[in-house]
């Protein structure tokens, strides 16, 4: 019957008697013309240009419905009757009572169009205001996290992270030290007014480097003129503290605007269901400012963040040799356990992330932009040991400061049904590992500079139909400044090929300057389409490449954290993906549906792999090698959305991933177990804005890993007794309860406050997470109870 | 000109980050280990076990040496020390485990066969515990070989069961220190 409505609409049209197109412009009160507002009658929908105008044609004649609406404003909805060609103006009103509405992001226009882009809001940022960017992120299904204790957290996009998976703060690229799976990301997650995760190297603006994704952090951006103020306590059951967060910000449409953010955690160890996680608590004291200038034609920012964070390493975690790690996978118990404490003693991190940038965007025309900016960031990375004195323990164990300068130029323009983008960027850095700590730092001094030049067009071929295509190529040169144990370069095999970046002669270690050279290109090309009024249907299909990180390339010796040694390979090539992703979205008004298939096949995909023991004086170690491999990564994300009634609604997240290492016929580490994630939501608009969640996260038990045990001798008993180290077996799965409400109070037009409950981990159920690097010392934590007041004003 | 000193200000800092010249100095490796020297002294004889490792955590094994065989009965007074031979002179760490000796621990483990380790009773911390680092050997029976392991611990838990008595399996802590001895008992 519909497929016979559409097919006589279909003929209708065709002979054009009873069909007619409507035009008009649609602008705001003080009548500037409104872009990308969404305006839809009958069956048809489009957005307005730069002009604010819009054409709908094939518009059946008769009673038809109209609706008009655009972000932060008052949508308008009418029944008009059509009898011929018409032109429809309307002006829409600032919604003064919705303040999270009328933030405008900055690039209000998607990222990729034809990439599966998923986007947490403010509301559900807010909610994660005392944990982090990661905690965040696991609410977009495919993303999992890759976690040391309980305070460092990395996101995994498709089962891969850290140097795969960059991430974008304010258009800069974050150059954090992300090598690390230890190294959290060096941001306040309060500064986030949107996130928007991408899932592949469809993104080429921001590199082409992305095998993984791309997570993209904006901030709120008021084009009002009006001065907001959001402060955020949350208080914590389990680490027994909370946060603060302040945020004041000046809008304005035209003329100088400006924010200012300040976060204050601090938080004591963390518990068990059984027992405290010592040396476990965490302090954040961060800041970030900016001022924005904006003319009809122009537009200039500046912006400084600082992030500054404490976070202690759970004790039980620090181990001496490979007998050590076996005890703790054995005993199942942590070997320290101390009484709840605020202090954070060694081993912990200190790191600090500093963010300064200017911005200079000007428009040439209507739709023609050009977009200059200087970021600079300064990273400084401390992690104080266990050492053998007291004395050396309160002296940093690494000592890593990173300089990074990036210069960026961005041309946007439209022209016809072709919108453009293109753009260079120029970036120097410089790390420097402090020689002061007395420790062979794993990673070594060195200078970097990139250059890279891109290119994006999408072609719009009607309403529902648009290609995009990019390419891109990025030019980088790295000289590092190395010691080598001499024996170390004999063992690697560096004396025959490399003997030219020797430049000095130390004792027992050669003083080296290895250089490399890359050039990379990388290139996407896919189309978004939509198939009738509710399906749409995007694919694309991107080459990323990503050269060989720091620790990749230079590692040579013993990592504390994880008792093992692990050697670089200054052999080691450039990793390239080709990732096909595609996704089906469609909406049937109450229930929706997304689903996004994918395929990453990665040649020289770089990883850790055991060859074998090596004695030194603390015993024997196992050694882990830095190694290529041709990798398959395939899976699937599934999301689905169903509104119940007006007051209930549920939500499903589905996400699977299996990762294959072709060359051994093995399953790849550390790759993420299904999940299962299902929420209930209850809202009620007319009690307090009442909103209460129950969600059931539900880990399944990953099987697909590969085995990597060995064997060592320990004394048993007064007997040396060889015994398996089985650090490859994955947790049990598990399943948690979470529970989330919150209730709004409207104070006055302006001001409201929110107090939310809520509850992790109901059940206080004991588990180990397989993507947890001290899943082998402790339990995840417990129950968590955590109360949080908002106040906007 | 508003803008321009904003931008001057936020040159700053550039200036300053490059104006600082890297120190591309070797690390002086603090706290290396690399030789544990046990010494036994008994029936007119000196016994040095000596196991030395210059390359630190690089891919060389420990040089291990024994000066001589045990003789079966007798009993020998023992020590152990810890030094750093990379730096000259040596740097002697014994010293520093003695004085941190609330967190730290010499364990021995040795076959029955080949003789019993007893720590001595005047070598203990400030809680009166034992350091370990001297001990006696009573030999075992003619003819039997095997291993003498000695490990270092910092942190241990040293009233667990079986601790103070020299038993490491219920020590935890972490490993400064782990050698093999071969001894041969005559």
């Amino acid at each position: 019957m519909r497929f016979l409505s559409i097919l006589f609409f279909f003929l209708v049209g065709f002979f054009g008697y009873a069909q007619v197109t409507i035009t008009g412009v649609i602008s705001d009160e003080n009548g500037l013309p409104l872009r990308d507002a969404h305006v839809h009658i009958a069956n048809k929908t489009t957005s307005t240009d730069v002009n604010g105008s819009y054409v709908l044609s094939g518009i059946p004649k008769g009673k038809q419905k109209l609706y008009i609406s655009f972000i932060g404003y008052h949508g308008i909805a009418e029944t008009i009757e059509i009898s011929t060609d018409l032109t429809i103006n309307r002006q829409l009103k600032l919604d003064v009572t919705k303040l999270e509405d009328i933030t405008i992001q900055q690039l209000s226009n998607s990222k990729s169009e034809s990439s599966n882009e998923q986007v947490l809001k403010s509301a559900t940022i807010e909610k994660f205001s005392n944990q982090t960017l990661g905690e965040a992120l696991k609410e977009v299904s495919g993303v999992s996290i890759l976690k040391t204790g309980s305070t460092i957290v990395k996101p995994v996009i498709n089962g891969l992270h850290s140097s795969r998976v960059p991430i974008i703060n304010n258009n800069v690229r974050l150059e954090d030290q992300q090598w690390g799976t230890e190294h959290a990301p060096n941001f306040d997650i309060n500064a986030a007014g949107k996130i928007t995760v991408i899932k592949g190297a469809s993104a080429l603006q921001y590199g082409g480097d992305a095998i993984g994704g791309i997570v993209v952090i904006e901030p709120e951006v008021i084009k009002k003129d009006t001065l907001v103020g959001k402060t955020i306590l949350n208080l914590a059951t389990n680490g027994m503290g909370g946060s603060l967060s302040l945020s004041l910000q000046k809008g304005n449409r035209y003329g100088w605007s400006w924010n200012a953010l300040g976060t204050f955690k601090y938080l004591g160890d963390r518990e068990t269901p059984d027992y405290v996680l010592s040396n476990s608590g965490n302090r954040e004291q961060n800041f970030s400012g900016g001022i924005r200038f904006v003319k009809e034609k122009y537009n200039f920012n500046a912006m400084y963040s600082f992030y500054n964070a404490q976070i202690g390493i759970i004790k039980a975690s620090h181990i001496g040799n490979v007998n050590d790690l076996y005890n703790s996978i054995n005993n199942q118990q942590p070997s320290v356990i101390e009484p709840f404490s605020y202090s954070i003693d060694a081993p912990k991190q200190e790191v600090q992330h500093h963010l300064a940038k200017i911005n200079f965007q000007r428009w040439l025309s209507e739709n023609t932009s050009i977009d200059l900016q200087y970021a600079f960031q300064f990273n400084n990375r401390l992690e104080f040991d266990i050492r053998r004195t007291s004395t050396t323990t309160k002296k940093a164990a690494l000592d890593l400061q990173l300089a990074t300068h990036t210069f960026l130029a961005d041309y946007k323009t439209v022209i016809g049904n072709w919108r453009l983008k293109s753009g260079l960027n120029l970036g120097y850095q410089n790390n420097f590992a402090n020689p002061e700590t007395g420790v062979r730092p794993l990673i070594p001094s060195y200078e970097k500079l990139d250059a890279g030049l891109y290119g994006i067009a999408v072609y719009k071929f009607d309403n529902a139909t648009s290609l995009e295509s990019g390419i891109r190529y990025d030019f980088s040169t790295i000289e590092a400044t190395k010691y080598y144990l001499k024996s170390r370069w004999i063992e690697r095999g560096y004396d025959a090929e490399f003997s030219h970046f020797i430049v000095g002669d130390e004792g027992n270690q050669w003083l080296t300057k290895p250089t490399f050279d890359y050039h990379n290109f990388t290139a996407n090309i896919g189309f978004k389409k939509q198939l009738h009024h509710e399906m749409e249907w995007l694919v694309n299909v991107s080459l990323a490449s990503r050269n060989p990180n720091p620790s990749e390339l230079f590692s040579d010796g013993l990592h504390h954290s994880t008792g093992q040694i692990e050697l670089g390979d200054l052999r080691l090539e450039k990793e390239q993906a080709y990732k096909f992703n595609t996704t089906f979205k469609k909406d049937w008004k109450l229930f929706q549906v997304q689903l996004n298939p994918f395929i990453n096949r990665i040649s020289n995909f770089i990883y850790l792999q055991p060859i074998g023991f090596e004695t030194t004086i603390r015993g024997a170690f196992p050694v882990w090698e830095f190694k290529q491999t041709e990798a398959l990564l395939t899976g699937f994300d599934v999301n689905t959305k169903w509104t119940i009634s007006n007051h209930f609604s549920h939500e499903l997240g589905l996400a699977y991933v299996n990762g294959q290492n072709l060359n051994t016929n093995e399953y790849l580490i550390d790759m993420p177990p299904f999940v299962i994630n299902n929420k209930i939501q209850y809202k009620n608009e007319s009690w307090f804005n009442l909103v209460a969640e129950l969600k059931s996260e539900l880990v399944f038990r990953q099987n697909h890993f590969p085995n990597y045990n060995f064997e060592t001798n320990i004394i048993v008993n007064n007997a040396l007794t060889p015994v398996l180290v089985d650090i490859s077996s994955p947790p049990k799965g598990y399943h948690l309860l979470h529970f989330y409400s919150e209730i709004t109070f409207k104070i006055n037009k302006k001001n409201s406050l929110t107090t939310s409950f809520s509850v992790q981990n109901i059940g206080n159920t004991t588990y180990r997470d397989y993507l947890n690097r001290q899943r082998f010392f402790v339990d995840e934590m417990g129950r968590n109870i955590q109360i949080q007041l908002k106040f906007n004003y | 000109m508003k803008n321009l000193k904003l931008i001057a200000l936020l040159v700053i800092p550039t200036l300053f980050s490059t104006s600082c010249s890297n120190d591309d100095s070797a690390v002086n490796e603090e706290e290396v280990i690399t030789t544990v020297t046990t010494t036994l002294t008994g029936g007119g004889q000196v016994i040095t076990l000596t196991s030395r490792d210059l390359d630190g955590d690089g891919p060389n094994d420990p040089v291990v040496t024994a000066s001589g065989n045990l003789v079966a009965g007798t009993t020998y007074v023992g020590s152990t020390t810890f030094s750093n031979e990379l730096v000259d002179p040596a740097e002697d760490i014994t010293i520093e485990v003695q004085e941190e000796g609330v967190d730290h621990q010499v364990f021995y483990f040795l076959g029955s066969s080949i003789g019993t380790i007893t720590y001595d009773a005047e070598d203990i911390d400030s809680n009166g515990n034992p350091i370990g680092l001297n001990f006696t050997l009573v030999a075992g029976t003619s003819g039997a070989t095997g291993t003498l392991t000695v490990t270092l611990r910092h942190l241990p838990n040293k009233t667990a069961p079986g601790v103070s008595e020299g038993s490491i399996t219920n020590a935890d802590g972490n490993t400064d220190a782990e050698v093999y001895f071969p001894i041969t008992v005559n």
